[in-house]
């Protein structure tokens, strides 16, 4: 109170709460909105790193932007990247729910045990966990090895360059690394639950399928919704896994969004072009979010 | 009833032996010796493990792999530079994350969208950004050092925060603040002095999650970091000269990076448990 009168322009122009946020949203502007900003300009652009200074180049209009979604191979970058996040989501959704149950349900000892053991994979680093199951899909790697010994003849198949394999050696490795959340997720969700319902139908003699799936299930919606929406957002990201494994091979049938993009706009360095590609997929992302995240959205009071 | 019991175990370890199997290879191969990196059949177990490959990620001597002809950048700058990544943006974004999650969770601050906006930092592709944060950080001189990394970083996770911290914060109750209020606390150290330590659980958590995520991240350090900056991820790849991958190193490497996060991960599993459990049970308030 004392020092009201020296109070700085600052604090009298914007509130306190205002001045809180300020920081976070400097650096979502400097890292996140500038960096847009620039790119759908580039992306009007025909840009490269060699054609000399970005601000010098043409406007050439929406010609980027027509050419990137006729672009074969643009959408089977797509087309993977939703394989990719459908096989690995459902994968983890399933394994974490039933994990997830037989912890809740089930009485055994050694939980803590259990439960710290099946958070390792999430501690793992992406990039070394597609280094590790690089090396386990290998044509010397564990898969064949343990193949040979069941089989007793040599295989030796080359699991990363045949594409339904190396697909689902991607998807295997992202859903051992992102189980454990799902696990985790699930698990919380159901010690959250109130437990009355379910000793009330237990008492009345509901079997214990009954229970989860008319009890259990539907309470459980909200979280599992957050939970596929927030893993299916990070899947779709996914780079560091099939980029290494694969290199988005063979071909291009591990090829996912991410991996195109790095691959045009650094490597092939077609800057403009690959800023329109990210652009749309940004937006497309964003309506998606917000057509299934209604239960994401804080509700307005 | 004790058939069932069989079963649970029986569950248990199954699952258990496929949560761990890939750290069990990725240990053991970073001991074999270089004769059994790609035999067959698989060496499972190095009757003879051998230190060598964590030697030779350091520049010392390491008798086995010299003789193999391996190409090895000592890798003790990719350990320095990941470890200043990683704390830098984890520190910054705990802190920035803190007071933006308190603005929100107790002023409304913009709103229900200022929310979905923080939330859509996580929704662009990262390799998205940094093609136009490339030319931007060419002109900022920020292209190849850790503080260009740090910065992207806190841009790209800040977002766990809010959405684990926020959770914490609804969960005090109003009456906290009101009673410091009245004690003479003023609102400015409200957050600081007064529900800063209430929601330490969740200060520890988050911390933790972006210390993962930025120790780890491998995308936009391979683009940025050419040579000054290097982390620990495009560091690994590196090994790969010298006529084809040199399992072992990279294998030691990997452990090295893996083993203190999980630890790390272990000492604060309670609050990681919690904290991943409320972003998603409170967040959606």
């Amino acid at each position: 109170m004392a020092n009201k009168g020296r109070t700085s322009w600052l604090r009298r122009k914007f509130g306190f709460n205002v001045l809180l946020v300020m920081p976070l949203q400097v650096i979502l502007n400097f890292v996140l909105i500038v960096p847009f900003a620039l790119a759908i300009y580039l992306s009007l652009t025909d840009w490269s790193p060699i054609t000399g200074p970005w601000y010098a180049s043409p406007i050439v209009g929406a010609q980027n932007y027509v050419s990137i979604l006729t672009t074969e191979r643009f959408q089977q970058a797509i087309v993977n990247t939703l394989l990719i996040v459908g096989g690995a989501v459902t994968l983890e959704f399933a394994v974490g729910l039933v994990l997830a149950l037989a912890f809740f349900s089930w009485d055994f000892r050694g939980k803590a045990v259990f439960a710290s053991i099946f958070l390792v994979p999430m501690m793992v680093i992406p990039a070394i966990s597609g280094f590790t199951f690089q090396t386990i899909f290998s044509t010397q790697g564990a898969i064949n090895d343990v193949l040979s010994r069941v089989s007793g003849t040599v295989v030796a198949v080359d699991w990363l360059h045949v594409p339904w394999s190396a697909l689902s050696a991607v998807i295997l490795a992202d859903a051992w690394q992102w189980t454990p959340f799902m696990f985790l997720l699930m698990y919380a969700g159901m010690t959250a639950l109130p437990s009355d319902p379910i000793r009330a139908a237990r008492v009345m003699g509901a079997s214990e399928r009954q229970i989860f799936l008319r009890i259990m299930l539907p309470m459980l919606r909200p979280i599992i919704t957050i939970a596929l929406i927030i893993r299916s957002l990070e899947a779709f990201k996914i780079f560091d896994v099939p980029f290494i494994m694969t290199q988005g091979g063979p071909g291009t049938t591990t090829e996912t969004i991410s991996i195109f993009l790095y691959k045009f706009a650094i490597q092939f360095a077609r800057v403009a072009w690959a800023s329109a590609g990210a652009i749309v997929i940004f937006i497309a992302i964003v309506i998606v979010t917000l057509w299934a995240s209604k239960p994401l959205l804080p509700k307005a009071e | 009833m004790k058939g069932k019991k069989l079963i649970y175990y029986a569950t248990m370890l199954v699952a258990a032996l496929f949560a761990l199997f890939p750290l069990f290879w990725l240990v053991t191969s970073s001991l074999k010796s270089p004769f059994e990196w790609f035999a067959r059949p698989v060496v499972w177990i190095p009757a003879h493990p051998s230190l060598d490959s964590y030697a030779a990620i350091f520049g010392l001597p390491a008798p086995s792999i010299t003789v193999v002809g391996g190409v090895l950048v000592p890798s003790f700058y990719a350990f320095r530079n990941s470890l200043l990544a990683a704390i830098g943006t984890t520190v910054a974004a705990v802190a920035i994350g803190y007071m933006g999650a308190y603005s929100i969770s107790r002023y409304k601050t913009g709103g229900a969208m200022t929310y979905f906006f923080v939330l859509t930092s996580r929704m662009l592709p990262p390799v998205a950004v940094v093609i136009p944060l490339l030319v931007f950080f060419q002109t900022l001189t920020l292209v190849d050092t850790v503080e260009g990394l740090v910065l992207i970083y806190l841009g790209v996770n800040v977002a766990f925060v809010i959405w684990i911290v926020r959770g914490f914060i609804d969960d005090v109750p109003k009456e906290v603040e009101e009673a410091a209020a009245l004690d003479g606390v003023t609102k400015w150290s409200i957050p600081f002095r007064i529900i800063l330590p209430l929601v330490k659980g969740g200060l520890a958590a988050s911390a933790l999650f972006v210390f993962i995520l930025s120790w780890t991240e491998f995308g936009i350090a391979l683009i940025l970091t050419q040579y000054n900056s290097t982390t620990i991820p495009v560091q690994l790849f590196k090994y790969e000269f010298g006529g084809g991958p040199a399992l072992g190193p990279m294998a030691a490497l990997s452990t090295l990076a893996v083993v203190p996060v999980i630890i790390l991960g272990y000492i604060i599993q309670k609050q990681l448990v919690k904290g991943l459990s409320m972003g998603s049970i409170r967040g959606r308030r």
